[in-house]
């Protein structure tokens, strides 16, 4: 095993294993850590070199890709500590997903569309960080309900709450930002 | 909560799952027919694909080794970190504290003197204790208290008669540490001397 290589000081193992979670382990930072490239660099590094460091810390009991994620976050959380940041409590409600029918889902239609990326990003950034790690596991990593639910540690229920609340944040603060007037919620 | 809303609010919880793919057939069959139905559903739609695709961009494309020499020296410094010599990392670790390696040797044998005092290491003073003697006199098998009136060489005469040997003394008080030649006299010869009128007092010394 790739591990046990490691374990041995195979730089060839190294290598095979960096290569194949390094962009993972990125991604899932850079979704945490949005406004300092350069923190999210060294967080990616300290995560991978802690877990070369201590292979035999990993049981098998969960997938590796899990195990990774979950040094990712204590480093996220060590430094958000250090920079006296707190994240952002968002409780969320299971049951809070509403039928009501809203028309403001057309507001990307007020945007140009070379600028819908970057507005979109924009706003992306201001949710709290639970709605953006949800997002990232089903829209990035492209995983189903049971395994974003897995993989951040709440129920499903919890990780359809998230993924509809961001949803209609991201579409508040683009209404916000680009003047959409759709009359509000009404119930449909 | 009527069936359209309620309608709508699964269709909700299940979107992000059927723009990445992962619905089941049937779950996925039910959003389709919503979205068939609603006009308002299609926008939703058509804002949960953008949201996704702008997710994906934000995390930018990465060459899987981007960052690797970096990350292969920082590996081998805490691989060549685990395999110091003790004395070097002792050396090392003094240096992070800001102390010299004698200072740091110092300190910890304060340390050390400190956690003795404290008791967490047996004092050697808590022990089964006969004598407080130098060295030569801890070979002695008995102490004898001479009289004031006795000369040297009547005494030299009775411990050679006792086949007895001085390590030690004479003592302010007179006393002299002596060895017997075998353990098992020790009794006979202490009953000799107490006998004589040379000595005031004899005392049977245990051995460590």
């Amino acid at each position: 095993m790739l591990l046990n290589q490691i374990a041995r000081g195979d730089d060839t193992a190294s290598a095979r294993l960096y290569a194949a979670y390094q962009p993972l382990v990125y991604g899932y930072v850079r979704a945490q850590v949005w406004d300092d490239l350069h923190a999210v660099e060294e967080i990616v590094s300290d995560t991978l070199l802690v877990a070369f460091r201590k292979t035999d810390a990993y049981t098998g009991v969960s997938e590796f890709s899990t195990w990774l994620c979950g040094i990712a976050r204590n480093k996220v959380a060590d430094w958000r500590r250090r920079k006296g940041r707190r994240e952002e409590v968002f409780v969320e409600d299971p049951d809070a997903i509403d039928g009501a029918a809203a028309p403001g889902w057309g507001v990307l239609e007020l945007i140009e569309e070379r600028e819908r990326g970057t507005a979109l990003v924009e706003c992306m950034d201001r949710l709290p960080d639970s709605q953006r790690e949800a997002l990232y596991w089903s829209a990035v990593e492209e995983c189903g309900l049971d395994e974003v639910a897995a993989r951040t540690g709440v129920p499903e229920g919890t990780v359809k709450s998230r993924l509809f609340h961001a949803r209609r944040r991201v579409r508040e603060c683009l209404e916000r930002a680009f003047g959409g007037d759709f009359g509000g919620e009404r119930n449909g | 909560m009527d069936d359209k809303a309620q309608a709508r609010a699964s269709f909700r919880a299940a979107l992000p799952f059927y723009v990445n793919g992962t619905l089941p057939e049937g779950e996925r069959a039910e959003v389709e027919a919503f979205l068939a139905l609603d006009a308002g559903a299609r926008d939703e739609l058509a804002f949960a694909q953008a949201l996704a695709g702008a997710a994906r961009q934000h995390v930018e494309e990465r060459d899987p080794m981007t960052g690797f020499d970096q990350f292969q020296k920082r590996l081998a410094a805490a691989r060549a970190e685990e395999r110091k010599p003790t004395k070097r990392r002792w050396r090392d670790w003094a240096a992070s504290w800001g102390f010299s390696p004698a200072l740091g040797f110092v300190i910890a044998l304060l340390g050390l003197q400190t956690v003795m005092n404290l008791g967490v290491v047996p004092n050697v003073a808590d022990g089964p204790v006969t004598r407080s003697l130098a060295t030569s006199q801890r070979a002695a098998n008995l102490k004898i208290v001479v009289s004031a009136n006795a000369s040297m060489a009547q005494l030299v005469e009775l411990l050679q008669g006792q086949r007895c040997q001085v390590v030690w003394g004479p003592g302010s008080g007179g006393e002299f540490w002596l060895v017997v030649d075998d353990r098992k006299r020790i009794d006979a010869v202490r009953a000799a001397l107490l006998r004589s009128n040379l000595v005031d007092d004899v005392l049977v010394l245990e051995q460590e």
